[in-house]
This record gives structure tokens, sequence and C-alpha cells, in this order.
């Protein structure tokens, strides 16, 4: 053609463009073959958000198929600062539907930034309402995601053993932080597209939730409710009284019918304090309510028998220590029934120099003291039984009335329990199952004749338990008075716990109760008048539920 | 259209309406936020192709070598008008002039005025070139008068490809190799000197060697788009779906638009999009080789060397092998200036290659396209 070009010259210019063009080509390939991944998740990083929105709970019902807890829909609601167009509408929404306090909204609506949290757990309704506002009067910026929020159809009942869960849903307490993994189930995750602005682009639905299961209890809610508004009403009812446990198991299983505390917690706002299960997370010094198990140690080991003689005087001298009765008074001779009925400290010491340190440490381990019960509850601790070769002759003989040892309420309500079965140290449960026995306690002997002196003590005016006595109800049981000791101070005389450990019927048991109530104020707080009568009202009130039945029809027509 | 000119004419369209999907998508966020509706900078866009396929028909159209008489003229213009942007009144963001409602980069339409300059000089000095005076530094002098109100803007990118157009066009033009590489290897201080001269181009060198560490500063932009492009992966995030776009990537929708096309469409896309580039470009070359003139030739090639040189250059930016400057991707980047000129290069290959295929058939057939 008619061009004088240096052909090649021309040639070289494009391949040398050709060269930057494969160039790019690899440098594309290495980013988006080779490092594809990396990049996709270095962009996820920035770019997308996950939400988690919590699964609908599973519900927690009693044995009877009651519920106690369930979920119920709530909004969770949230502020994107970047479209507010009404900042001071907003705010006095805010503050009208769902009781915030002013400063609160107000320093998170004018928060720099897209997302806030307002309020995660919004009744349904007040969130609707809300919305519907907002929407009327044209106030953006308020974001709703439906959620979940724990609801008490039954109050603040058995509150403690359940626990509370907290705002993402998860078990915070009790059973509810248990049993967390399976009430919760799987959330629903939601992925969010963002700009750079922060503004949400778009979402979607990355994995489907899985409610949670329910669980059910041994819980009976109609004797958890009346052990509730016995303590409730001991607490109001008795001078100094400050807070008080009432447990109820079936003896044969376990299983844990109703454990009752008070004070009770607010569900709305629960006082973390009034939330310890302290049944099972702290000890306190059973008392004389030992006497019924020192009894049964002395009958297993022939030590001792109902009817044998022993002096009741006051002071008994232990290795030059002086033990006293209380309120300092001799009984002159009396024999083993009688020292139970009027709790009189000196026989049952006499008792326990006979059974000696070593079996007594053994009886009471076997007893399960000393040692956790495995309830499904967090917290539990093991109680205090040191070691034989520790103790003193002092320490075995005031260990005959339950001092110097320290027992949680779960321990002493699984010891009568063996006591009430004929000997099975049975795994105390709140959650149905087959029952599990630990060990052998006593012989199904030394059981029997132990209850017949308790059952016999109830019945007996002139007893310490006789205002648990129901008629038609067959309670048997022991009361016990104990002066706490405080650490640094020993036992100080107006800081006491009171109990009553009873079953019931006493010749063949179906229900094991132990009632406690504490006082750090009064110095003349005794069994007999608070957990005695309390013990023998919480009967009472099962009969009147219908829970219960008389099973001495004959005894009905005795006075009570 | 088996002919050269049919195949470039349907790159062309093609280019210019992936160009409109791209912009449109890259674009839409910004253009709801800044007007509320995101059609709104597709809209200019679209006024720009109106005006470069206009240019385009005419330097198809026209007898190329009506363009080498008054180019020197021309350039003058341009230079005036480039200069013009220094002033501050009548400039906008450094480059551009403000020309009623549109703003308008004199320094893109330089570029079709110094391959018309440069190829008629080349022409008009024939033997001449074999003298350094009178072959090199006459141009040289061009490209400094430009260099200075580029580096003023600044825009050292534009000041690259003008100086690789001037340098391609000399050597091809037949100036001796031994004059372009003395002045190449003169010039290689003054550029080094440019390049830690300013504190951002020593910036963006630093991003460019080491993005993950300047990942949140100097670098964030190139950061940015290799994000965009290695999470596009070889089938890319589907078309519209790009998050660079959504204000991650500053200038997804001009400078960086590579990118987005890279993330939605992945490596498939990306490689089709580069090989119609190619495909103008090696189109131009041939045609280059068959004009019917010197002049032509160096049209043609200037031209289409011209393109392919900015494409190489805004992509090696883009996947981050070049530290950033601001040149758009010839025909798919937002910005008018730009379009109308990749439009009227190409309109310029279509010039020589009409020339050449008339100048072979005009015996035989009647101009079946006049």
């Amino acid at each position: 053609m008619g061009t004088e070009l240096p052909v090649r010259r021309g040639a070289v210019a494009f391949l040398v463009l050709a060269v930057g063009g494969l160039a790019v080509l690899g440098r594309l390939v290495q980013l988006q073959v080779v490092e594809h991944s990396r990049w996709v998740r270095a962009a996820q990083a920035v770019q997308e958000d996950l939400i988690e929105l919590p699964s609908r709970r599973g519900t927690i019902y009693d044995r009877n198929g009651t519920a106690l807890a369930y979920d119920v829909p709530a909004w969770a609601i949230a502020l994107d600062n970047s479209l507010i167009t009404k900042p001071e509408l907003l705010v006095d929404l805010a503050v009208r539907e769902l009781g915030l306090p002013r400063s609160e909204v107000l320093t998170k609506v004018y928060r720099e930034g897209y997302f806030t949290w307002l309020d995660r757990k919004v009744d349904y309704e007040a969130g609707r309402r809300l919305r519907d506002r907002a929407r009327e009067l044209g106030a953006r910026g308020l974001l709703f995601f439906p959620t979940w929020k724990r609801a008490y159809p039954q109050g603040p009942l058995a509150l403690p053993v359940l626990g509370v869960v907290g705002v993402d849903g998860e078990g915070l307490a009790g059973l509810e932080l248990v049993f967390d993994s399976q009430l919760r189930g799987k959330p629903q995750r939601i992925r969010v597209l963002r700009n750079a602005r922060g503004q949400v682009q778009d979402l979607w639905v990355e994995s489907q939730g899985v409610p949670g299961k329910d669980l059910r209890l041994t819980l009976d809610s109609r004797i958890q409710w009346a052990c509730e508004e016995e303590i409730e009403d001991g607490l109001s009812k008795y001078a100094g009284a400050e807070r008080g446990f009432a447990l109820m198991m079936d003896p044969r299983t376990g299983e844990v019918l109703a454990l009752a505390h008070g004070p009770r917690p607010d569900p709305e706002k629960p006082d973390p304090a009034l939330l310890n299960p302290w049944a099972i997370t702290q000890v306190f010094e059973p008392g004389s309510t030992f006497k019924a198990l020192t009894g049964m140690i002395a009958f297993e080991l022939g030590v001792a028998g109902e009817e044998e003689l022993f002096s009741g005087d006051s002071p008994f001298v232990v290795r030059g220590v002086p033990i006293k009765n209380a309120r300092g008074q001799s009984y002159g001779t009396v024999d083993f029934k009688r020292a139970m009925a009027q709790s009189i400290n000196t026989v049952f010491v006499q008792v326990a120099l006979r059974v000696g340190k070593d079996r007594m440490v053994e009886h009471l381990r076997r007893l399960g003291f000393g040692a956790r019960t495995g309830i499904e509850l967090p917290g539990e601790v093991e109680g205090i039984v040191r070691p034989s070769d520790k103790w003193t002759e002092l320490d075995l003989a005031v260990s005959s009335f339950g001092q110097g040892i320290a027992v949680t309420g779960i321990q002493l309500g699984t010891a009568f329990c063996a006591m009430a079965n004929g000997g099975n140290l049975v795994c105390p449960r709140l959650l149905p199952g087959p029952t599990e026995v630990r060990g052998r306690a006593a012989s199904p002997q030394a059981c029997e004749r132990i209850r017949a002196v308790l059952g016999y003590i109830v019945g007996l005016q002139a007893s310490t338990g006789w205002l648990a006595y129901v008629p038609g109800y067959k309670v048997g049981g022991k009361s016990g008075t104990a002066e706490m000791a405080v650490p640094g101070r020993g036992y100080v005389p107006d800081h006491v716990t009171t109990g009553m450990a009873a079953f019931f019927p006493w010749d063949r048991p179906e229900y094991v109760l132990i009632v406690v109530y504490q006082t750090t104020d009064n110095p003349e707080f005794w069994s007999g008048q608070n957990a005695v009568p309390s013990a023998g009202n919480i009967v009472r009130r099962l009969a009147a539920l219908g829970v219960i039945r008389p099973y001495d029809k004959t005894a009905l027509g005795r006075s009570g | 259209m088996g002919s050269a000119e049919g195949r470039i004419l349907v790159v062309l369209v093609f280019l210019v309406l992936a160009g409109f999907l791209f912009v449109y998508s890259a674009s839409a966020p910004l253009s709801a936020r800044l007007t509320g509706d995101p059609w709104a900078l597709l809209k200019r866009q679209c006024i720009g192709a109106v005006l470069g396929f206009a240019a385009m028909m005419v330097l198809w159209r026209v007898d190329y070598r009506v363009w080498s008489r008054g180019d020197d003229l021309f350039l003058g213009l341009c230079w005036f008008l480039t200069a013009l942007t220094l002033v501050p009144p009548l400039a906008e963001g450094g480059r551009w002039l403000r020309l009623g409602p549109f703003p308008f980069q004199p320094s893109e339409l330089g570029k079709l005025a110094l391959v018309l300059f440069l190829s008629g000089s080349l022409v008009r000095r024939g033997d001449r070139l074999q003298d350094w005076k009178q072959g090199v530094l006459p141009h040289l002098l061009v490209l400094g008068a430009f260099g200075l109100v580029l580096l003023l803007q600044p825009d050292f990118g534009m000041l690259v490809t003008y100086a690789a157009l001037v340098a391609v066009l000399l050597w091809v033009g037949g100036v001796p190799i031994r004059h372009l590489g003395v002045t190449g290897a003169a010039a290689v201080p003054f550029l080094a000197a440019l390049l830690f001269g300013a504190q951002y181009r020593f910036e963006r060198l630093l991003a460019f060697l080491n993005p993950e560490l300047y990942r949140d500063t100097f670098a964030y932009q190139t950061y940015q788009s290799l994000m965009a492009i290695g999470s596009g992966g070889i089938l890319g995030r589907g078309l519209g779906a790009s998050r660079a776009k959504l204000f991650y990537l500053p200038s997804a929708h001009n400078d960086f638009l590579f990118a987005v096309v890279a993330e939605e469409t992945g490596l498939l896309g990306a490689l089709a999009l580069m090989g119609l580039i190619g495909l103008l470009v090696g189109q131009g070359y041939a045609v280059s080789r068959r004009a019917p003139d010197k002049l032509g030739a160096l049209y043609a090639l200037g031209a289409s060397f011209l393109l392919g040189f900015q494409t190489v250059l805004n992509l090696g930016v883009v996947v981050g092998v070049l530290p950033v400057t601001g040149l758009t991707l010839p025909f798919l980047s937002y910005g008018g200036s730009s379009l109308m000129v990749s439009l009227a290069l190409g309109g310029l290959v279509l010039g020589v290659a009409r020339a050449s295929r008339a100048s072979r058939v005009a015996l035989l057939v009647p101009e079946a396209w006049a």
C-alpha cells in the first residue's frame, strides 16, 4: 500500500499493549480464581452484618402439663440513626409507648451511627402501637425485629428453680441455664448488606431457626404453689423470719415435687439474690432435725431402742465440756421416744457416744451428707462433714443434734427420703426419668422403727412436732432449731435456723417435706412456732387442694 | 458487514451499550443520593454518547486528509482550553471547564488534537525527521507545553498518556531510534522528580506497593477495587449486584468502573470486555497497515494505540498493578468528554478504513454507503 511506515515499529507498540493486557489478565485470574474466597470473606467482613433472631424457646411445664415459663411474641426495636426524620417525635413516642427514661432515649436517638438497640424486649402490643403511631406521624428510623419474650403464666412460681433468660434468650440461671442448649434451639440467622454509609441495602435469611425443645419437670405446680404461699405467709407471720424454703419430694423416686423459696422474686425484674435456690446452693446447720437421723443410725447399729431409758438431766459433760438441753431443762429418766418428742440433747449425746466417731461419719456419708446430690441445678454445694479422724468426742457429741456439720436443704430432703423409702439413697431430680439409687443408707427395719417413733411424736401434744399434726394424714417428723455460726463471731443467739423434716403417711411415706426458716434478729426464734406449724399448714393446703387424701379416716374424729 | 468498518462499528456500539449498562449499575446509588433519580448520571452519559456518535460519523464520512489542515490551530485551541482549567472561576475540579450545564474536560479533546497534529506534522516533515531538532524537539516542546498544564491540574495519568502517544507516533513515524532513546533516558530523572515531588503521588506509590498495609488510608480505593474484583469470582455476583458501588469504592462509575464489571460479571465478563477493546485496537492496527497513505496510517495507529494504551493503564490501576491515576476506561467509564473523544477516535479509525476500502474498490463498485 501507500504507506512508508516502518511496519515492525507499529507492531512493537501494539505488542507492548498486548503484554500489558496479558498482565491484567493474569492479575484477574489471581484475584478472581486463586484468591477468590479470600476476597469474598474480606468483602463479607466489611459489607455484611449477621443478625441472629432467637427462635422460640422451649416451654417449661410442670409434671401435669401446666406451663411455668413460655415464650410469647415480642419486638426488638432498634434505631437506624441515619434514617431518623423526626427525632423529637421519636423521643416522645419511645418514652410514651415503651416507658423508657427520656434521658436514655435522647442519648440513643442523637447518637452517631446507624444502628442502636432501643429496647429488645417490647411487648407485642406495645410494639405494634409504637409502629402504627410512628407510621401515622411519619417518624422514620425505627427498625422492628420480631423476637420472643419469656412469660411466666404462673407468676413467680418456682422462679429460683426455673431461672431466667437474658436479652438474647440465653438461660442465665436455674434450669434455663442448665438446659439452655435444649431449650434454646437454633436462632434464625439474617444477613444484612450495608452500604458504606451504614444504610441497610438488603437482608436475607441465611439459615432458618429451629425452635427449642420443651422441658417437663417433676414439679407439681399445685404443691409448689401451696409451699410458696405458706412460706410467704410464714415470712409475714413469724417475727424475724427473713427467708425460708419448703422442699417436697417423692421419697420413692427422688422426684422433687416442690421447691419453694421465699421471699419470691418479681418475674418482671427479678432480684438476683431472690433467684438463688439456696436450698441447693447454701448450707446450714440442721440442728435437732438431725436427731431423727442419729436415732435411725442407733437403731441400725442396735445401740439404742425405742423404750430404752436414758438420763435426761442437763448438763451432760463430755471431756470437761457441759452440754445443755434447750433452756437448760432437766428431764430426769426418760425413754428414747420421749427424748425424741421433747428433743432432749443430753440423751442423744449419749446415743452418739455409743455410735462412735467412725461409724457416725460413715453413716452420715451413707445418708449423702458431704457430697453433692447431683440435682439438675447449678451451684450445688457439697456441705461439710469432716473426716472422723479430725473429730473430737465433743464433735461427735454435738453432731447428734445437728451441730458441727453443714448440710443443704436437698441433702436433708434426700436423707429423709432414704428414711421414708426403707433405706435407698435416691438421686433427687427435677426432670422425670428412671429412679436412680446411689446407695443404701439404712436397713428397712431401722427406717421403719424410726418412722414409727417420729410418727408417734408428731401425734403427741407434749412434743415439739405437735403443730405439724394434721388429723388423718399421719405426719411423722422432727423439728430443730439451731443458732447460726457467723465467721469471726461463733454462734450468734439472734441468728437462727429453724426446720421441720417430715414425711407422710409415716408408715408408708409418699411425701417428704422439709421446711426451713432463717432469721438474723430474733433470739427467740423456735421451730415449734414457725417451721413446724408451716409444715402442718402445707399438708392442710394440699388436702384442701385435693392433692392428697386422708390416709387414716379413723383419726379424723380426733381434735387437731 | 464483513469489512473492518462493520466490525469496528459493531464493537463500538457494543462497548457503548455495555458502558450504559455498567454506568447505570455503578452510578445508580450515587445518582439516587445526589439527585433522587437513579438514572440521572446515565442520562447525562447518553448525551455524551449522542454527541460522540455524531463526531464519529463526521470523522468517518469526511475524508480524513481534511483534518491535517489546521491541526496545529486545533491543538493550540485545545491547549488554551486546557490551560483555562487553571483559572479558578472557569474550572471545575481542576480538570474540567464549566460549559453550560455540562463540565467539559479539554485534555480529553487534546488527545484527538494530538493524534491529528503529530501525524500531520510527521508527514509534513518527511525526511527532516532524521534531524533531532526537526524530528523530536518541536514535538517534545508541544508535549512540554501540555505537560506543564497537566501537572498543574494535576493529571499525571493524562500526561503519561500524552507522552506515550508522542513516543509511539514519533517512533512509528520514522524518527531515528537513538533520538528517542536519548530523549527517553533524559526523561527518567524528570519523571522520578515528579513522582516524589508531589505528596499524593508518593502516597499512591506506597499504596500501590502495599495495598494491604494502607488499606484504610492511601490504598483504600485500590483495596476496595481488589475486593470487588476478587469477590466477583469467575461468574460474578450478577448484573446489578455490585456491592463496591454502594459507596465502598470511590469513582466506581468512572475510573474504577471495570472493578464493578469484574464484580458483577466475574472473570468471564471482564475477559469479554477486554476482548472487545482488544478487537477494536487490533482492527485499528490492521486499518493502519492498510491505510492509503502515511497520514492515514498514523491517524489509525495513533487513535487505536491511544485507546489501547489508556485501557491498559486504566485496567492496570483497577487491578492494582499500577499506581492510581485518574484515567477513564475508554467508551465505558462515566464521563461525557471521555466518551465523546473515544468515539471520535473510533471515528478517525473508521474514516481511514473507509478511505482505504474506497481506494481499492472505487473502480469496481459504486460507493455503497455514501
